[in-house]
């Protein structure tokens, strides 16, 4: 036993954060961060809360001075913008990255560097949009930023910038996130964990990383595009220069309202992994849960202009968008009729986190049927823009996410902390929250029926909604004192609560055994999988695994290992080496942050330098890994081998890269969809943008782009590997070159929408052909210090892919622009 | 290895993929037709009827035959646990996707067009 102490010690040196500063700046380890993202997001609910009392001081009564208009707009909107962009994704992604390797029974996610780049990158974006606010330069166009108040004629400022800038520099976080669940999710599982074993939190969180993977990069496009309109004047959305507002409402909602699932999905994972603990019985209905999700995520995309049914839209298309949020009901209610029939079946004990999930069950059924109401085209003409909106958003996000975060929070605080709670506060923090919520927020209904008007700073007193929205204003602050006892009562129970060890809830996931609060390498060795709950097979599995009965039991080398396995079936295909404490994510993130903050102040020259910084960092963060030789099968336990992953044939970088593809392709496809449209609107003339000479440069590098993906996909069987890399970056950047002289002859970009947006499509070329050659010449330099060999050929493997998509989406890019210029 | 794990997957949500290409092959459609002269009218029907309910009637078929597929292509009976899962969950998803075109197509009948 004391050689297994001793063993244990030794996984603690390797896989633990530094102590003091170092450790706050360098840690990657999956619990530090993802604690960390829930903190800051804990925070900025905080600050968000505080903004709702404002508004609720501000339009308690009729005719009020409280706020200035301009203060009120900087308020109303700058709640928005924190609770959505700062605190409920950011509190999804820590929660996601504490929980995700333990219940797939892995020492660490897939991409542990990533995450701590997130989080970084969420922390400075918070930074800026929290500096606007405290100067009084906040974003004042509501947190959807509608195109034309948000141009810089009717929003002369920078707060609209911070806004675009700021929302940016936090989405790239999201986006990491998004590639590293879905990768960790497929490649990072414990052993024999096939996918219909897999647990229902890790779907619902995989297909909200799917969800954010191909939902965020619309919303980066509109940001990028009307922050160039901004700076250099590029009329995307300028209607006398042949842009649309309309455009930006487009690509905004192709956000927007898979964000409501994205938000969703992760507390009704919440309730599905917490409910059938305290019902006493598995989930009813696993899979038809599973095939409502892959449903929601897919269908929640062709909802988007059903924020849009007041814009003029043709009314066929409305009824294409209002049979598809028809069609969302199903899906959900599913999830909600497996719950109640697994409450039905169980016997049900009322614990802290059950007060939450009834209160969820209530008020989100309520928010739900109120979304039925606003799918029904004639009645949003009737609701659009008036408080009925703002009461539906509020039951559906505070039902659908804040009350199954809370009981979540209850649920894993022994986890967390390793502490249990006195129970006196949480009863009465439950009650104020839950019946403060609705008394906020059911009179709204009647005051957006009666005509009240979503965002008025004041109203006159004959109108008729002073009384409601008095009543409103006194539920709001009695759901903040709830929200207050909540936070009393955690920090309580962290500090001075009993001690509460190991599995308090008798729970049967691969999160509760284990010590807690969970040590840095979570399992002292990794569990082997037959069934989805594991430990009603094996009571006794935390004894096991700690005794080392499990895979990779003793530390090799002091490397950081945990398996990879195969996407589908979950049988070990490699051992993956993971990464230490490193302050390269921080700095990448700070270059990258010099990038945003100069480009905010108009520093041009100086973001460049950011990205320079940026680029030269990403360098540092991959060259530091892979192998100069190719290393035998090692032993994993159980007498099974498996290949370090630097040599294995499926290795979850290069998932990680086919992922960060998908989500460039949507961001391109959005520029496609953006071009089509303002094309659409135009006369057929005025989309052949490039003249003659440029149209020819456009089909040098897409010839330059072909051959650059043939050299790539060469390389990685060929035997003269440097030639063909090197080939491969020549032609790329020739491809970038002869982009550049098309931009040179295109019509000025400010001139019209449509030479905007051909300007865009060939920067958009150069950057990608520009990219390629930078990675052609790494992995040259790659394969000339040993690190690249037949085994050893992630590089090679992502440049091709890289090569191939660059040819392709020039390929479009070329049909776009060069057949109308001929 | 990639590539077979990853066509796996996108087998299990291809009717959805196919449900996407429905709903925009509709919507791009529609709004394509009646930005071009789409009242005009062909048959008795305008053409901003039936381009999308040439994309409805399309992928709705294609529906079809992705379901007969995924029916040939999944063991049934006795089998391996998670094989057979992947089965009839590929099976399901497809099923509901279809529905999903089948009701999102609808309104083409009801409702008439650039209006």
């Amino acid at each position: 036993m004391s050689d297994r102490k001793e063993i244990l010690a030794k996984f603690d040196r390797i896989w633990g954060s530094p102590p003091g500063w170092r450790g706050v700046l360098s840690a990657v380890n999956h619990s530090v961060i993802g604690v960390r993202f829930m903190i800051t997001a804990g925070v900025f609910f905080l600050i968000g809360g505080v903004l709702a009392m404002l508004i609720r001081a501000q339009i308690a009564t009729p005719d009020t001075n409280f706020l200035s208009p301009d203060a009120y707009a900087q308020v109303f909107t700058m709640h928005g913008v924190i609770m959505m962009f700062l605190f409920a994704i950011p509190m999804i992604e820590g929660f996601t990255l504490y929980i995700l390797p333990k219940i797939l029974g892995a020492r660490d996610l897939a991409f542990p560097m990533l995450s701590a780049f997130g989080y970084w990158c969420y922390l400075f974006g918070g930074l800026i949009l929290l500096g606007g606010l405290f100067t009084g330069l906040a974003p004042d166009g509501g947190w959807f930023m509608y195109t034309p108040l948000s141009t810089r004629p009717f929003s002369p400022g920078i707060n609209a910038d911070i806004w675009l800038l700021g929302i940016t520099f936090v989405e790239i976080s999201a986006v990491c996130f998004a590639v590293e669940i879905m990768t960790t999710v497929l490649k990072v599982r414990a052993a024999g964990m096939a996918l219909h074993r897999m647990p229902i939190l890790a779907w619902y969180l995989w297909v909200t990383a799917a969800m954010m993977l191909f939902g965020f990069p619309p919303l980066i496009l509109g940001s990028v595009l009307l922050e160039i309109q901004r700076a250099f004047d590029w009329p995307f959305f300028d209607p006398e220069r042949g842009g649309d507002p309309l455009l930006w409402q487009h690509l905004f909602w192709l956000f927007g309202h898979p964000e409501v699932y994205i938000i969703f999905l992760p507390g009704a994972g919440i309730v599905s992994t917490v409910l059938p603990v305290f019902a006493g019985r598995p989930l009813v209905g696993y899979s038809w849960i599973v095939v409502a999700l892959i449903a929601l995520g897919f269908l929640s995309f062709g909802i988007w202009a059903h924020h849009m049914f007041a814009t003029g839209i043709p009314h066929l298309s409305l009824a294409f968008f209002s049979a598809a949020s028809m069609l969302v009901v199903i899906p959900t209610a599913v999830q909600i009729f497996a719950w109640l029939s697994t409450l039905l079946e169980g016997r049900p004990k009322l614990a802290p986190p059950m007060l939450y999930i009834y209160g969820f069950l209530f008020v989100f059924v309520l928010g739900g049927l109120t979304g039925v109401m606003v799918a029904v085209v004639p009645f949003d003409l009737q609701a659009h823009d008036t408080h009925f909106v703002v009461a539906h958003l509020h039951y559906v996000l505070i039902g659908g996410f804040v009350f199954p975060i809370l009981a979540g929070l209850y649920y894993w605080f022994p986890h967390i902390t390793g502490r249990g709670r006195h129970r006196g506060l949480t009863l009465s923090g439950f009650l104020l929250i839950f019946f403060g919520f609705n008394l906020t927020f059911l009179p709204m209904h009647l005051t957006g029926l009666l005509g009240m008007p979503r965002r008025v700073y004041t109203y006159e007193a004959d109108l008729g909604w002073g009384a409601l929205n008095l009543v409103s204003s006194i539920g709001g602050f009695v759901l903040a004192f709830g929200f207050a006892l909540v936070v009393i009562d955690i920090i309580q129970g962290a500090l001075y609560g009993p001690r509460a060890r190991g599995n308090v809830w008798s729970a049967t996931t691969f999160d509760w055994p284990m010590r807690t609060p969970p040590r840095s390498y979570a399992f002292a060795s990794l569990p082997r999988v037959d069934d989805r709950d594991p430990l009603t097979r094996t009571p006794d599995l935390a004894e096991r695994l700690l005794a080392g009965e499990g895979y990779l039991a003793e530390p090799r080398e002091g490397r950081r290992e945990t398996l990879g396995v195969h996407p589908i079936e979950g049988e070990p295909d490699q051992v993956l080496l993971l990464p230490g404490p490193t302050f390269t994510p921080i700095l990448t993130a700070l270059a990258a942050g010099v990038f945003f903050l100069s480009f905010l102040f108009g520093a041009y020259p100086l973001a460049v330098i950011g990205l320079v910084g940026v680029a030269a960092m990403a360098w540092l963060w991959v060259w530091r890994s892979g192998a100069r030789e190719d290393e035998e099968p090692v032993a994993i336990g159980h007498g099974a081998y498996a290949p370090i992953h630097h040599v294995a044939a499926d290795p979850p970088s290069y998932w990680g890269m086919a992922f960060f593809l998908m989500a460039n392709m949507v961001f391109f496809g959005s520029l496609v969809f953006g071009a089509l449209y303002i094309g659409s609107g135009a006369p057929v003339s005025s989309l052949a943008t490039i003249p003659p000479l440029g149209a020819w440069a456009t089909s040098v590098a897409l010839g330059g782009a072909a051959l650059a993906a043939f050299a790539s996909w060469r390389a990685l069987t060929a035997p003269a590997r440097e030639v063909w890399f090197a080939a491969s970056g020549f032609a790329a950047f020739i491809a970038a070159v002869a982009l550049a002289v098309a931009f040179a002859l295109a019509p000025s970009p400010t001139g019209s929408a449509s030479a905007a947006t051909a300007g865009a499509l060939l920067l958009y070329g150069m950057l990608q052909t520009g990219l390629g050659t930078y990675l052609c010449a790494f992995a040259l330099l790659r394969s000339r210090g040993g690190w690249i060999s037949l085994k050893r050929a992630v590089v090679p493997r992502a440049l091709a892919l890289w090569q191939a998509y660059t040819a392709a989406v020039i390929a479009v890019g070329w049909v776009i622009l060069v057949p109308p210029s001929l | 290895m990639m590539r077979a794990p990853f066509t796996a997957l996108l087998v299990l949500v291809s009717g959805y993929v196919l449900w996407s290409f429905a709903f925009v092959a509709m919507y791009a459609g529609h709004a394509l037709s009646c930005t071009a002269d789409g009242t005009r009218m062909m048959f008795g029907v305008a053409v901003a009827t039936w381009t999308p309910a040439l994309a409805y009637v399309v992928h709705f078929l294609a529906h079809i035959g992705l379901i007969a597929w995924i029916w040939r292509s999944f063991p049934r009976g006795d089998g391996a646990g998670g094989l057979l899962w992947r089965g009839a969950f590929a099976l399901a998803v497809t099923a509901a996707a279809a529905a999903a075109t089948l009701v999102t197509g609808l309104p083409i009948l009801l409702v008439s067009p650039c209006r």
